[in-house]
């Protein structure tokens, strides 16, 4: 690369830089999200076969769902009965296709190809592409799972969720906030390429963290005492079980209040997390040209 | 023997070619104890309320866990790699080159590559089974151990088959990738053994994605539990499922349009 093309690259990082001030004053956003989403929505569609081979690939809830339910034949497993079980993992199955996050292979291909240069002249973070295609893909997907929760709710007659107004706005919260943890904690691990060969291998860890301590082998209350305690606390629980506990109703209000405090906590912390990394990143990835 | 010679010829190069990549045989090896690990602690969350799985106590599981981890290294090592590389090679028309070859193209196609790395899950895998037997204090006899080895290689035969039945898919639908994402996701359900499943599930897990013969049935061998009924029908199945493999995969051949069509 010559010494112009690698200056020009570091003023666009310079330059996304900037932008990436402004990006959350979310004001300027709408419309150039309204066209990002348009595009997003068309190459999400093209791929339509894929994303439903991907959906199937998330089965792993209703392997422990049958595990569980078969375990809990013989009477209740500390409180949670064969239907509670249903109930639990049918949630967690729908937030778990709905908080899907792949951006990390992306983000990784294009910087150790050097696709990113091409993305950091467009006039916007690239974080706003990446999620734009993620969200095209939940409108996909939503697509294909509201009939399937209808259907689910029809085979499963006595399957009890504690809905009120509240508790559907909670759970709506708690569900996108679960997805922006999933995302940015990915994300970051996904800026890690910048500077190391095996950032997926460190996501494949996280990931199995989440499945673990998420709520995906088991419902967090059926850890011992000890390991509940702590995972409550843990950035896995806000991926994925934080919204189904909403709605299963097990939770207090105080649990609610201090489960909505810590997941805001996380938040806050993944977005600095990823401001933070994200401008050591650029500034880096501007060297390798310069 | 010249095929012997030829694999002993693709590995050796596929070793030097990694070994360009040590951290990668850390990192794998990591990984691999992490995830034995991970799933080690997952069984145990169900023996802290029960203590047996569908009639499997704790050390018996672990033997299935250990099959679990045994061919999910096979399957790494060897089949994901060369199914990965024809893909490509179907995508970009250069199987011109392999099929032109003086060699079987479905013994170069499936068994060109080898990540000799992911061998770690398959000692780890074995381990795992030897330490559940050391837990249960029994001594396979002779008979149990040549019934272990056969349903291991009948396992192994079936696992080929679906990785070159997906392979061959993959002539007809070029973004196949995520099929064999999707096997990974079933085979999750072969940590556990099958006899924890009920209805359908465990016909589905049984005779439509052979997952029960693969880790459950082998484990059941080495504990002497394995009737000899059920055995004839994994061998048979396993027999089928190679014709059948290698039908499709001719079969398929000939929807390949090369690069110059």
């Amino acid at each position: 690369m010559t010494n112009v093309e690698g200056r020009r690259m570091n003023d666009a990082g310079r330059r996304t830089l900037g932008a990436q001030v402004l990006a959350f004053s979310i004001f300027r956003l709408p419309g150039k999200y309204a066209a990002l989403l348009r595009r997003a929505m068309g190459l999400i569609l093209e791929y339509r076969a894929s994303i439903v081979i991907w959906m199937l690939t998330g089965v792993m809830p209703l392997v422990m769902l049958a595990v569980w339910y078969a375990l809990a034949e013989s009477g209740p497993i500390a409180g949670y009965s064969q239907n509670d079980f249903v109930a639990y993992y049918l949630m967690l199955t729908l937030v778990r296709q709905l908080t899907n996050v792949w951006v990390i292979w992306e983000l990784d291909y294009e910087i150790r190809h050097g696709d990113l240069s091409v993305k950091l002249l467009h006039p916007i973070n690239p974080i706003h592409e990446y999620i734009a295609t993620h969200l095209a893909d939940k409108v996909f997907r939503l697509w294909i799972l509201v009939p399937l929760a209808l259907l689910a709710w029809w085979l499963f007659p006595d399957l009890h969720y504690d809905v009120t107004p509240l508790t559907l706005t909670l759970w709506l919260a708690a569900l996108v906030v679960a997805w922006l943890l999933r995302f940015l904690s990915q994300y970051c691990f996904g800026i890690l390429a910048f500077w190391i060969s095996q950032a997926l291998t460190l996501n494949e860890m996280w990931f199995a963290g989440m499945l673990m301590l998420g709520g995906v082998v088991a419902p967090l209350d059926l850890f011992p005492a000890p390991v509940a305690q702590v995972a409550n606390y843990l950035p896995f629980r806000f991926m994925l079980s934080f919204p189904v506990e909403i709605l299963l109703g097990r939770l207090s209000t105080s649990d609610v209040i201090v489960g909505t405090l810590t997941m805001l906590a996380w938040l806050a912390f993944f977005l600095m997390l990823y401001r933070w990394l994200w401008s050591k990143g650029i500034r880096q990835f501007g060297a390798f040209g310069a | 023997m010249r095929y012997l010679r030829l694999l002993v010829i693709f590995y050796k190069n596929s070793l030097l070619r990694e070994l360009e990549y040590r951290v990668n045989f850390l990192a794998n090896a990591f990984m691999s104890v992490f995830w034995l690990t991970w799933g080690i602690l997952g069984v145990s969350v169900f023996f802290l309320h029960r203590n047996r799985m569908g009639d499997w106590t704790f050390p018996e599981v672990l033997m299935v866990v250990g099959l679990f981890t045994f061919f999910e290294g096979v399957i790494e090592a060897l089949l994901r790699p060369n199914v990965g590389s024809v893909i490509e090679q179907i995508r970009d028309g250069t199987l011109d080159f392999v099929l032109t070859k003086p060699v079987n193209a479905q013994f170069i196609a499936s068994l060109r590559n080898l990540v000799i790395w992911r061998l770690v899950d398959v000692i780890v895998g074995m381990m795992v089974i030897l330490y559940g037997l050391s837990q249960l204090h029994i001594t396979p006899t002779p008979a149990q151990v040549v019934f272990f080895i056969a349903m291991l290689i009948s396992a192994l035969v079936m696992v080929y088959s679906i990785w070159l039945i997906m392979v061959s898919l993959a002539f007809w639908f070029v973004r196949i990738d995520n099929i064999t994402e999707l096997f990974y996701a079933f085979y999750e359900a072969g940590r556990y053994p099958v006899t924890i499943y009920r209805g359908v599930v465990r016909v589905l897990l049984t005779f439509i994605v052979p997952i029960a013969f693969i880790t459950t049935f082998p484990a059941s061998a080495l504990l002497g539990r394995l009737d000899m009924t059920t055995a004839s029908i994994g061998f048979a199945f396993a027999l089928g499922l190679f014709i059948f493999s290698n039908r499709f995969w001719n079969f398929a051949l000939r929807y390949y349009s090369s690069a110059s069509s």
